[in-house]
């Protein structure tokens, strides 16, 4: 029969502690990678061609989301305002700053700003804002309080699962369907 | 030597040399350099943009979508469609209920519409004399054209069988300014006069050669009528309501295969067995045992119809023929502006005596007679949508407007008049028929303002826009002509003849990919034709399927592939039209066989030829031995024995309760199933299906989530549509190994493309085999092609299995606005054949047809308990 010397038995035990707690560490590594805010970008700022502050706009002014985003209870998208919805109101209120000059420029041109996505679902998931809208989804429990930010951020993951938590505990008629494959992805 | 030898060789390689200066630890640093560059590369995190429209935009009309009416030039006659627009391009072609020539349904061809519109092989750039120019050049030249001859003499219009009043009267001015030009049409779908039959009161019906269910522009309404009064006779179990289709016939139609007897013959026995009628109905005694058999139940409300192809005095014949049994159809005027005849001008060309010619129908003029003519045409002014042979030799082309491009007027064939309506910008510097003609007679007017000042003049403008159609314009009817004595005509050994191609017509599809490879009925055939061959002559030539033979006629000689068929008689070869193009793109260009110029020619011999050419086909056996492959029965029908449902060991999914919504279904009547594939394009078109191309439709791996299933038997044939059962226990969704199918609670089998990763067991374990596997990039078209996909369904990447998902994007749309919903294939129906729904709700139809004692599951004995299932097949009698 085959048999360890000491010193190979210790050196065995030692690289087989050492391979589990690597494993370990790898799989925790990437699971808090994978769920850290670098890849789920949670308080992620983008850079925006206007710094559009939403907190001004809605706590301070008062407009409703859907003042701009007319389409978020008809529509899968919620539409984002056209230059012509912007120069409305900014042909009028600061018209001579500096900052807004890309806004009012766009509209002059017929050369449209170019926004910084923040909040996106990859292309193969189906998402349907007014459905949402209608089974009394706020605009808050996606997007975050976005009436206090002065620049917008991405305040949830919006992963799968994520999602899925959401949907396993809806208690409405519909919440077995819910939770098909097909409500999302097509 | 050696020495100049590497000297040589250290001159032509300096390369290596150099780059074994770089040592070892220098090429690490530089690998480790670029490998994480590459990396880096990967990990961008830059956001994706989105843009806003400048101006407010008006609200959508549907969902996302807007929807126009316009119409589709069927065969030159308007087919009334609907077109689903997504954000300024069109993704989806439907019929338009309000039309009354379409109700809903349309055609294979108007489905696959897309495919030519955002084609990447058309014509882009204008060319003038050889050199590429702009648009504005070639409005300037059509504006400025003067011929030699002040009247036109040595100028020829070589115009398009379209039925348009404004084209019409375009020409008609055309001919007033230059009186002595030729104008002629060169389409083979041309016609002097148009016959429609209202076949809902017809009791029963005799057709020669004639297809009432395929290639006809009323196709639609034909087989809707008809289908409609089979379906009043099942639906209140009466026998003696049923009516009753016969038809003599050289070549494999599909009103043949839905007939309650067919007789094939060879073309000129066609002719002499309606001759036969025409005595045994006045009163003389003839041989023909066949038209004795049905002569009982035509005599009771019957009507003939004869293809007018057949013969010059086809149309007095049927209108004979029709004064003895009491019905007969209505004709319409549909003659064209012509002045001349194909063989004059080509004669007139020949002789030299042509300058100019406008070619305005380019693809009709491939044949051997045209080319040579227009050879001897030193100006060629050619305005076509794709290239050819005619455009290759043209000195100026002008790209022509897809109709979706254009505005336009087309007349059924009574006349009503359907506006179309352009939904996009030319993608392409191209101009419009009209646009082109009315250039020529020195207007300046864009199209719009010549349509909108026309019929605003006429009727409501508006109206008729969102309608589709002008109500009140109704053709000028004519009567067929009149004749008492018909000559027979004689029976030769051979006779060859050529038929449009179900699904390219007479090659005026031949660029569309979707139809290219969409399925021919009876020979199964995607991508060329074939001549076909009855089982007895193919033992006498000693050849087999895909073998080569060379049929030597008085107009050449014709050598193809043979495929054998139970469906055309002794001594016929049948051939399709459309194919052989050379000077097309790669999806005409060099597929099958050119054999238009054959059509009816004298045939010398037949011999076979050394060689074979592999066939594309979908469906290699028509038969199921023993088994019969669909169920039929005859009225009254009885509701069959209760059997008890197989067990399975499959798990069981518990339905989910009422309150949580629809059970979804479908039914598929076979009865009424007319075999035009038009829901298989639609489905192409709906779930954004790719082509294939015909090198892997021979290796079985085209995409179609719906099949139809030919079985001929003899003479009588089966059509079965196939698309996914959705089982309730379902034997795919068990052997996946990463659960990429699974059960929803709908009762849909739901395909998850990104869990797939490719094992194909679902495919293997499915009893129907409709799982589709991605065995290329195939999603991966060439731009534009990607234009005209569905935005709600996913392109589906290599490596991934896919099948029917009843129109899983339609069921959300429907249970999300509280809509009806219809699935593609069911809403281009043009017999209602496919039925889906709710199976909860007790008023909707497909719970009314579950209960029919018609109803059964296809393979029931595996016990997969389908959510699609099937009708018999009804027949009137033989």
């Amino acid at each position: 029969m085959f048999r360890l010397s000491p010193s190979q038995n210790r050196w065995l035990k030692q690289i087989l502690i050492m391979l589990v707690a690597g494993g370990i560490f790898v799989l925790t590594a990437t699971w808090l990678f994978a769920n850290s805010s670098y890849v789920t970008k949670v308080g992620h700022y983008e850079e925006q061609p206007v710094p559009f502050p939403h907190e001004l706009h809605t706590n301070q002014l008062g407009l409703h989301c859907t003042f701009c985003h007319t389409q978020v209870d008809r529509e899968s998208t919620a539409g984002i305002p056209s230059m012509e919805t912007c120069f409305g109101c900014h042909q009028e209120i600061l018209k001579n700053t500096e900052f807004l000059r890309p806004v009012r420029e766009a509209y002059q041109n017929k050369k449209p700003l170019r926004w910084n996505r923040v909040n996106r679902v990859p292309d193969h998931v189906y998402f349907h804002h007014a459905s949402h809208i209608k089974a009394g989804v706020s605009c808050e429990s996606c997007h975050g309080d976005v009436e206090h930010m002065p620049l917008i951020a991405k305040e949830k993951p919006l992963t799968m699962q994520w999602c899925l938590d959401c949907h396993r505990q809806q208690k409405s008629p519909l919440n077995q369907k819910l939770q098909d494959c097909y409500t999302c992805h097509r | 030597m050696s020495q100049m030898m590497d000297e040589n060789l250290s001159r032509e390689f300096e390369g290596p040399a150099e780059l074994s200066a770089l040592d070892r630890r220098e090429f690490l640093r530089y690998l480790g350099l670029f490998s994480s560059m590459t990396l880096l590369a990967h990990c961008s995190r830059k956001p994706a943009n989105i843009i806003p429209f400048v101006n407010e935009q008006k609200e959508f009309a549907v969902h996302n979508y807007e929807y126009y009416a316009s119409a589709f030039p069927s065969r030159g006659f308007a087919q009334g469609v609907l077109v689903k627009s997504y954000q300024g391009r069109p993704v989806k072609i439907e019929g338009n209920p309000d039309h009354p020539w379409s109700r809903g349904a349309t055609s294979a061809q108007a489905q696959a519409a897309l495919y030519e519109l955002y084609h990447p092989g058309r014509l882009t750039t204008p060319l003038i004399n050889g050199k590429k120019a702009k648009l504005e050049d070639v409005r300037g030249v059509l504006l400025s054209f003067r011929p030699q001859d002040a009247k036109g003499s040595d100028v020829a219009f070589i115009i398009p069988a379209l039925h348009s009043p404004t084209m019409t009267e375009l020409l008609t001015e055309l001919r007033k300014k230059y009186p002595e030009a030729s104008f002629v049409s060169p389409s083979p779908w041309k016609s002097d006069s148009f016959t429609t039959y209202d076949l809902e009161a017809v009791n029963s019906l005799l057709t020669f050669d004639e297809d009432l269910f395929s290639g006809r522009p009323d196709y639609l309404i034909l087989s809707r009528a008809f289908m409609k009064r089979r379906k009043m006779a099942i639906d209140t179990n009466s026998p003696h309501l049923l009516n009753h289709l016969y038809v003599v016939s050289s070549s494999p139609t599909l009103a043949g295969a839905k007939s309650d007897d067919q007789l094939f013959v060879s073309r000129g026995a066609v002719w002499n067995s309606a001759l036969d009628l025409l005595d045994e109905l006045e009163g003389k005694k003839t041989s023909n045992t066949q038209i004795q058999k049905w002569l009982p139940e035509l005599k009771k409300s019957g009507l003939v119809v004869i293809d007018r192809s057949l013969h010059p005095d086809a149309g007095a014949l049927e209108a004979l023929i029709n004064s003895h049994l009491g019905h007969s159809g209505k004709s319409w005027d549909t003659r064209l502006p012509e002045n001349t005849t194909v063989t004059e001008l080509q004669a007139k060309m020949k002789a030299g005596a042509i300058h100019t010619a406008f070619i305005l129908e380019a693809e009709f003029t491939l044949d051997s007679d045209w080319q040579s003519a227009l050879e001897k045409v030193p100006v060629k002014i050619t305005h076509s949508l794709f290239p050819n042979e005619t455009t290759a030799k043209s000195t100026t082309i002008i790209p022509a407007s897809h109709w979706l491009e254009a505005w336009g007027d087309i007349a059924t064939p009574q006349g009503l008049i359907t506006i179309q309506q352009p939904l996009i910008e030319p993608l392409y510097p191209s101009l419009g028929i009209h646009r082109f003609l009315s250039l020529l007679l020195g207007d300046k007017r864009e199209e719009q303002e010549i349509f909108e000042s026309k019929w605003r003049a006429k009727t409501n403008w508006e109206e008729a826009l969102k309608k589709g159609v002008v109500s009140g314009e109704i053709a000028k009817s004519t009567t067929l002509p009149s004749k008492k004595i018909f000559t027979r005509l004689p029976v030769s050994r051979w006779e060859i003849l050529v038929r449009p191609d179900p699904s390219i017509g007479f090659g005026e599809h031949a660029e569309n990919p979707v139809l290219q490879e969409l399925p021919r009925p009876f020979t199964r055939l995607t991508w060329s034709n074939a001549l076909l061959l009855s089982e007895n002559e193919a033992d006498h030539l000693k050849v087999k399927n895909e073998d080569l033979i060379r049929v030597k006629t008085e107009n050449g000689t014709l050598e193809g592939p043979v495929l054998i068929t139970s469906m055309v008689s002794d001594g016929m070869i049948i051939t399709y039209s459309g194919f052989g193009k050379k000077k097309g793109t790669q999806i005409s260009g060099n597929r099958g066989f050119f054999a238009d110029s054959f059509n009816g020619a004298k045939v010398t011999t037949v011999e076979k030829i050394r060689g074979k050419k592999r066939f594309a086909r979908v469906q290699l056996s028509m038969h199921m031995d023993d088994h019969p492959p669909v169920k039929t029965a005859t009225l009254p029908v009885m509701k069959p024995p209760q059997k008890a449902t197989p067990a399975s060991f499959y798990p069981e999914h518990p339905i989910p309760a009422q309150e949580q919504g629809p059970q979804w279904g479908m039914t598929i009547d076979l009865t009424t199933c007319i075999g035009c594939e038009a829901c298989v394009a639609a489905c192409q078109t709906e779930n954004n299906i790719p082509f294939v191309g015909e090198d892997q439709v021979k290796k079985h791996r085209y995409l179609h989530w719906l099949r139809i299933d030919n079985y001929i038997d003899e003479k009588t044939v089966f059509f079965q549509p196939v698309p996914c059962m959705h089982c309730e226990k379902a034997p795919c969704e068990v052997v996946c190994p990463v659960n990429a199918t699974v059960h929803g609670n709908g009762g849909l089998n739901e395909m998850v493309y990104n869990r797939c990763v490719g094992t194909r067991y679902c495919s293997n374990n499915c009893p129907y085999k409709v799982r589709r596997f991605n065995f290329r990039s195939y999603s991966a078209v060439p731009k534009p092609w990607n234009m005209g996909f569905n935005p709600d369904v996913s392109v589906r990447d290599r490596g991934v299995m896919e099948k029917c998902t009843f129109c899983v994007q339609r069921i959300k749309s429907g249970e999300r606005y509280g809509e009806t919903v219809k699935t593609a294939c069911q809403t281009v129906c043009p017999t209602e054949a496919i039925v889906f729904g709710d199976l909860r709700d007790e008023k909707s139809i497909v719970a009314e047809n579950k209960k029919s004692p018609r109803n059964y599951d296809l393979l029931e004995e595996e016990g997969t308990r389908p959510r699609t299932s099937y009708l018999k097949v009804i027949r009137g009698n033989a």
